[in-house]
Formats: C-alpha cells, structure tokens, sequence
C-alpha cells in the first residue's frame, strides 16, 4: 500500500478514536409512568403506532437508540437532535400540561406533519419506518384535530 | 279534484311563509349571540395589519409564516385551534421572536413599539382565556 495513504489512514483512525472520548450532554430516557400520551390517553392503535415509530426517538422518554448512536460523530448529531426535539415537544410531558399547552401541542404536530417540516430528512434516511406517507400525514393531522376538540371540550 | 287545487293553494305558501319565518328567526338567534364569531378588534387588526399580516396571509410567499399562522383566515379556525394559535401570538410577542429581526433589519418601521408588542399580548391571552371560559 502506498506509504502516504497508510498515514492518513492510522491518522483518521486515532482521529476517530479520540473523539470517542470527548464529552457531550448524551440523553437517556427518563420516563414517568403515566405521563406519556399514549398512557394517559386513549390513543387509537393505528395512530400510536405512527407516533411511535415517527416521532417518539426524539420527543418523548421512549427513545430507542441504535448502536450507532452511541459511535461519535454520530453520536453528537442523535444527542443534538434528540435534546432539542424534547425541548420542542415531548410526548412523555402530555400529562402534566395544562389545557392550554395541549391545545399548543397538539397544533403543533398538526404543523410540523402537514407541512413535512418533521420526521427530519436526517432521521428518516437511517428510519425507514419513519417514512410516512401523505395519507398517514393526513392521519396524524385529521387525529391531532379531533384529539384537540376533545380536549377542548374537557 | 277542485277542492284539492283549493287547500293547495292556501297550504303551499303557508308552509313557504313558515319556513321563510323559522330560518329568519334561526338567523336573528344566531347573530345575536355574540360567542358565535371571533371578531379581532380594531386596534389590533391595525397593529398586525402593520407588523405581522405580509407575511401571515393566505396569498403570502412566505410558506413558514403560512404554516405557522393565517391572519386572515382566525375567524375560521375552531376554538381549539383558535386558543392554540392565540397562545402562539402570545409567545412569539412575548418573547420578542416577531416580527424576525432579519425582516427588521431590511423594514425598521415594520416593527412593534413596546405599547403595540403590549397590547398584542394583552388582546391574545384574554381572547384565549375568553375562549376557554
């Protein structure tokens, strides 16, 4: 093998090793029973099962990590989406919010889904079961609608 | 034969006059009661008309803004989609996220005064508080 790739390939490899070790906020799921939507609503199957599998890894205390999202770099763009994500909105939360900020929430989603904004292209590139189409879109939203008109009425 | 051309006569426009009364009195119980439309007071509508409404409208190119919220079509929204909208107006005022400061940069007189970013909280967490009575 030429000499000068052998270099440049022990030196990406310490490189990668290195970065192994460098701190960062790494997220782990910290559930209260009860609190998740899908515990403390009746949530239809079809729909908690696209919730689950589209929106769940990032917003709400279920998280479900591959292995390669504990390999950095990797790792730092899972922690960065994953923190950020349950800032935004965090489906473990539902049961504490008040009236107002379900309505809030439950707008939310019905944005962030009809307008394709979210599943991320990023995460759904590695997901394939977070695909949706524009009639399981339409699903969520139709869903999200009716949820918040039952909550209103509460 | 004839005597049924007769009753005809009187009973037709006596059910048409029925009808036209019962869905006029419908319509003057349904505009007098004043929870029935969401109605933005004037002051406002100037205030967004200025700073919020180019970006927030129907025909906008914006297609954030448009996600986000339809100035012109509030009235027809549901009251749950209406408090949450609300609140969102609330927030993004409160925290001082809107109008974008890259937007200002380009229109300064596009901006909220401080009174006019007070009176936008003020009206939309009564209106949402209203609606959630």
């Amino acid at each position: 093998m030429n000499k000068k790739l052998k270099i440049l390939l022990l030196i990406l490899a310490a490189i990668f090793i290195v970065i192994q070790i460098i701190p960062f906020r790494k997220p782990s799921n910290k559930p209260v029973f009860g609190n998740d939507l899908m515990e403390a609503s009746a949530i239809p199957q079809d729909i908690a099962s696209l919730l689950k599998n589209t929106c769940y890894d990032c917003h709400s205390q279920h998280a479900r990590f591959p292995w390669y999202a504990h390999v950095a770099p990797v790792s730092w763009l899972v922690a960065r989406d994953v923190n950020v994500g349950r800032e935004h909105l965090d489906f473990d939360k539902w049961g504490s919010l008040t009236k107002k900020e379900k309505l809030k929430f439950l707008d939310e989603i019905s944005e962030e889904v009809d307008s394709e904004n979210m599943p991320m292209k990023i995460y759904t590139i590695m997901h394939g079961d977070a695909r949706i189409s524009r009639a399981q879109r339409d699903m969520i939203v139709q869903w999200a609608e009716k949820m918040a008109e039952q909550v209103f009425e509460e | 034969m004839k005597k049924m051309n007769w009753s005809l006569i009187v009973l037709l426009p006596a059910m048409a006059l029925t009808l036209i009364l019962t869905s006029a009195f419908d319509n003057q119980r349904k505009s007098s009661n004043p929870e029935e439309k969401f109605v933005i007071p004037e002051g406002i509508t100037t205030i967004m008309d200025k700073s919020c409404f180019g970006c927030h409208n129907a025909e906008s190119s914006n297609d954030k803004a448009k996600e986000k919220l339809l100035i012109d079509k509030l009235t027809e929204l549901s009251k749950a989609k209406l408090v949450a909208k609300l609140d969102g107006i609330a927030e993004t005022v409160g925290k001082n996220e809107m109008p974008p400061e890259k937007f200002l940069a380009k229109y300064p007189d596009k901006a909220l005064t401080k009174e006019e970013a007070k009176q936008l909280l003020d009206w939309a967490k009564a209106a949402s508080e209203e609606l959630m009575k």
